[in-house]
């Protein structure tokens, strides 16, 4: 029965890969979608830093305490900001 | 114990009379047996000439009855901004608070903040004061009024889109945790949280602006076409924001003028004439003499 058994967990290994790879795929896509999320709303709170229309001030400044990570990623996205589609390529792994 | 106090905002035009009539109906009320709060909102403060005594944030016992106060708009600023600053400081890493130490500097000179600065003076006060029979708000010139009238509706137009892009970014982030992960629970969005807690408190000031029982908006103005073609302009404004004027004051009244314009421009509000006084009104012995004159018990 031995040797079933190891190939019986081989098979159930490779499933398993199979399926990891393809959740990693799939959650690296929405995980995109959702920094593209976070980062406008960022935009819209803190558009004023960045001259955007902004909420009322106090709105901004309510919720300042909660977006360091936003005013991070606003700065950081400067850096693929002129270069749009090679950012989506990377995501899509394409190239 | 009383649930809340009645406010009553005198606004208008510059120099038609709104912080005289705010004092007038302070005594008025004050002599009726009432416990009045009158808190200048204006910062020209105008409360302590015709008092005749230094004010200040603290309130001062003029009658039995009658407290006054004037409210620092500067001292609401300064403290809201080294509140938000603190907060940010615990949250932050220290380079980021680092480099936004700066921003603070010059973001009390933004657009926005001062009528913030008021509506939150007016919360802590109404809080403060519910007990009061009255609370009388002498208001700051026309455009700082109407955008004080207008900030809950205004943030709320922005909080609702708001928390809307927040639900849709939370069922995202859910979604990845429940394939990353299975169906571990997450915790709760703190940026949602703090945009429910603003949304409920702007819903809050602003069904009180409305409510006709626990807010009197006073639109005072002179027999004179420059003071009844603002008020006609402040009461359009108004309504913009779903706000009302509860009593039209026609300040400076003598015998004789046609109030028939008033009463048609201004038809679901009610008159009350402050004829012209001889005499200056300064002085809560002026002030009292006038209303015994005009509104003799």
């Amino acid at each position: 029965m031995k040797p079933f058994e190891n190939i019986w967990k081989k098979i159930k290994s490779a499933f398993a890969y199979y399926d990891t790879a393809a959740k990693e795929k799939a959650v690296d896509t929405l995980e995109y979608e959702l920094s593209e999320l976070e980062n406008i709303f960022g935009l819209l709170v803190l558009g004023s830093f960045v001259g955007f229309p902004s909420p009322p001030m106090q709105i901004t400044l309510d919720l300042m305490p909660e977006l360091e990570m936003h005013l991070i990623r606003m700065i950081n996205k400067v850096d693929t900001a002129e270069s749009p589609v090679s950012d989506l390529f990377s995501v899509f792994d394409i190239g | 114990m009383k649930e809340h106090a009645t406010s009553l905002f005198f606004l208008g035009k510059g120099g038609v009379g709104k912080s005289t009539s705010a004092a007038l109906f302070a005594v008025y009320l004050s002599r009726q047996g009432k416990k009045v709060l009158l808190t200048s909102l204006d910062p020209a403060h105008n409360q302590s000439d015709i008092f005749g005594t230094g004010l200040s944030e603290t309130p001062k016992q003029i009658t039995g009855n009658l407290l006054i106060k004037e409210v620092d708009i500067n001292i609401w600023v300064e403290k809201y901004l080294s509140d938000v600053q603190n907060q940010i400081k615990r949250t932050y890493s220290y380079l980021t608070a680092f480099n936004l130490e700066s921003y603070f500097g010059i973001i009390k000179y933004s657009p926005g903040i001062e009528e913030y600065a008021l509506l939150s003076a007016y919360k802590k006060i109404t809080e403060e004061y519910a007990e009061s029979d009255f609370i009388i708000f002498d208001m700051p010139p026309t455009a700082l009024t109407l955008k004080f009238f207008c900030l809950p509706k205004l943030s709320l137009t922005w909080l609702n889109k708001l928390q809307e892009l927040r639900n849709e970014i939370i069922k995202k982030r859910e979604i990845i945790t429940k394939i990353k992960f299975g169906n571990r629970e997450i915790e709760r969005d703190k940026i949602l949280n703090k945009l429910e807690s603003q949304i409920n408190s702007y819903r809050t000031v602003e069904e009180d602006f409305r409510n006709r029982s626990k807010t009197k908006i006073n639109l005072v103005l002179n027999p004179d076409k420059l003071s009844f073609s603002e008020s006609k302009l402040i009461s359009e404004k108004l309504k913009e924001c779903g706000l009302e004027i509860s009593e039209v004051i026609l300040n400076k009244y003598k015998p004789g003028f046609s109030t028939k314009k008033i009463k048609q421009n201004f038809a679901s509000a009610g008159l009350k004439l402050l004829p012209l006084s001889e005499e200056e009104l300064l002085g809560t012995q002026a002030l009292t003499n006038y209303i015994e004159n005009v509104f003799p018990r």
